[in-house]
């Protein structure tokens, strides 16, 4: 019995990070009304600053904490520290009489396996959240093909 | 015993569900593939047709011009940098970066002597690594007769004295025709054959000689009924500032337009800039590293001058030019 109570309480142990991982959350509790309000250009050239704008409604009536990573990548070249910037606002709205609330998103670019990743973190309460980054790059950036990967994450204390 | 284990192992599987649910962060992601293009172009051109690529098969004293251009696609000031070498690399060539300031003169040739007053239009063109004098002979006038005309264009790079002289063969430098165009060099003196130096000391070189300067127009209004003469010379031959003077002479036309030579009465060719000559601010050497400001457009021509000690031989000249 006590062997069997350890098991049960490994696995509750183990099960806990192994759902959260990406993947997981992905199919399991996907933030369905994610989706781009204005695209960034298919064509960008290096040193000009462009936005990204997307929107998505907060899928729980409560305050959660919302985690924005911002990912680029380039398929031949590394991506320097320092060679991309980016800066956001979130707007958000609540229900109807839809009071509105803005609020600027600091980036910081972290280390993610030598590559530069931007995150913030920022909670949130409002049922209508737009966020928008406006992303430059150094005027020497190496011309290339760029994948910008945009990840909402949310959680709630319930 | 067996159905207690089971109740227990439910609830657990069902509390585990209910904390996994809860723990697993609402995930959402989105992605775009863009392609980002260099910010500043060269001629048009991406990093790809980098660098300006140059071939000189030289023997020492040659010097050559060419034009490119910078554009900037971005919305911040890029600062550039210019880098040249060469292979094989040689200390004997010397590059300079120039903005050309859009120099440009149009006017008539100076009154001259009371009561003979042949005007003469003049044009001088700041174009692509060249400046261009045309002289218009005719100039709405009406010439009766089989006549003829001279010019000679003197350029001081100093500002005090003169360099040299392009002007067609009056007759006085038996050497040549009639009306060949020909360069002079003044030292002391000039050396052309004409304007009161004796035809002995005459030391012309034919322009067709020269790479740096062309000229066209021929004197008897037989060849050139409309009276065209074109003056040529390469940038990299002015530097950023010269000083120009220019003499006509007209002969064998029916009065009044006979007879005469076009330059003011004091005009003296002594060789000294004096205020007869004109300032023309042709360029102005690039200040490195250079910052370009979102959307603008530069013009720019590189200078190569090649020293005349440096050893003959064919020599690949590179100049880079990337933000700073």
């Amino acid at each position: 019995m006590n062997r069997q109570l350890i098991l049960l309480t490994l696995g509750l142990i183990l099960t806990i990070p192994v759902f959260q991982t990406p993947i997981f959350s992905r199919y399991f509790k996907p933030l369905q009304g994610l989706h781009v309000v204005k695209k960034l250009p298919l064509n960008m050239v290096a040193g000009s600053t462009y936005k990204w704008e997307a929107s998505f409604v907060n899928p729980k009536s409560e305050e959660g904490l919302m985690n924005i990573t911002l990912e680029v990548t380039e398929k031949k070249t590394l991506i320097g520290f320092g060679e991309f910037h980016v800066e956001g606002t979130l707007e958000s709205y609540d229900n109807p009489p839809r009071k509105h609330y803005k609020s600027t998103l600091t980036f910081t670019e972290k280390n993610k396996n030598g590559i530069g990743i931007f995150q913030n973190q920022t909670s949130i309460k409002e049922r209508f959240n737009d966020i928008t980054l406006r992303i430059s790059s150094v005027p020497n950036l190496m011309p290339g093909t760029y994948t910008f990967t945009l990840t909402v994450t949310l959680q709630y204390k319930t | 015993m067996q159905r207690k284990k089971m109740l227990i192992a439910v609830l657990a599987m069902a509390l585990l569900v209910g904390v996994v649910t809860a723990a697993i962060p609402w995930f959402g992601q989105i992605n775009v593939t863009t392609t980002i293009s260099q910010a500043v172009l060269v001629d048009g051109k991406s990093y790809a047709d980098m660098p300006i690529e140059e071939m000189a098969t030289v023997a020492g004293g040659e010097s050559f011009c060419r034009a490119h251009y910078l554009t900037s696609r971005t919305s911040v000031p890029v600062t550039l940098q210019f880098e040249t070498s060469s292979s094989p690399a040689s200390n004997e060539i010397h590059v300079t970066y120039l903005k050309p300031l859009g120099y440009e003169f149009t006017g008539t040739s100076y009154e001259i002597v009371v009561g003979q007053y042949y005007p003469v239009g003049i044009t001088v063109e700041d174009g692509e690594c060249k400046v261009t004098w045309t002289f218009d002979m005719i100039a709405g006038k009406t010439l009766v007769g089989d006549g003829h005309w001279g010019y000679g264009l003197a350029i001081s790079l100093d500002g005090t004295n003169a360099a040299f002289q392009i002007h067609n063969n009056d007759g006085t430098d038996a050497k040549y025709a009639w009306g060949t165009h020909l360069y002079s060099e003044y030292t002391d003196t000039w050396h052309t054959g004409w304007n009161g130096i004796p035809p002995r000391t005459a030391n012309n070189i034919p322009v067709a000689d020269l790479s740096w300067v062309t000229c066209t127009g021929d004197r008897d209004i037989g060849d050139n009924p409309d009276g065209i003469f074109t003056v040529t010379i390469s940038k990299c031959m002015l530097g950023e500032d010269f000083h120009w003077a220019v003499w006509f002479g007209v002969g064998g036309f029916y009065a009044p337009n006979n007879g005469y030579s076009s330059y003011p009465e004091g005009f003296m060719w002594q060789g000294t800039v004096d205020s007869y000559y004109v300032l023309a601010n042709l360029a102005e050497v690039l200040t490195l590293p250079l910052t370009l400001q979102p959307k603008e457009r530069l013009d720019f021509y590189i200078c190569y001058k090649f020293d005349p000690l440096i050893e003959a031989g064919t020599y690949n000249i590179y100049t880079t030019i990337k933000p700073a």
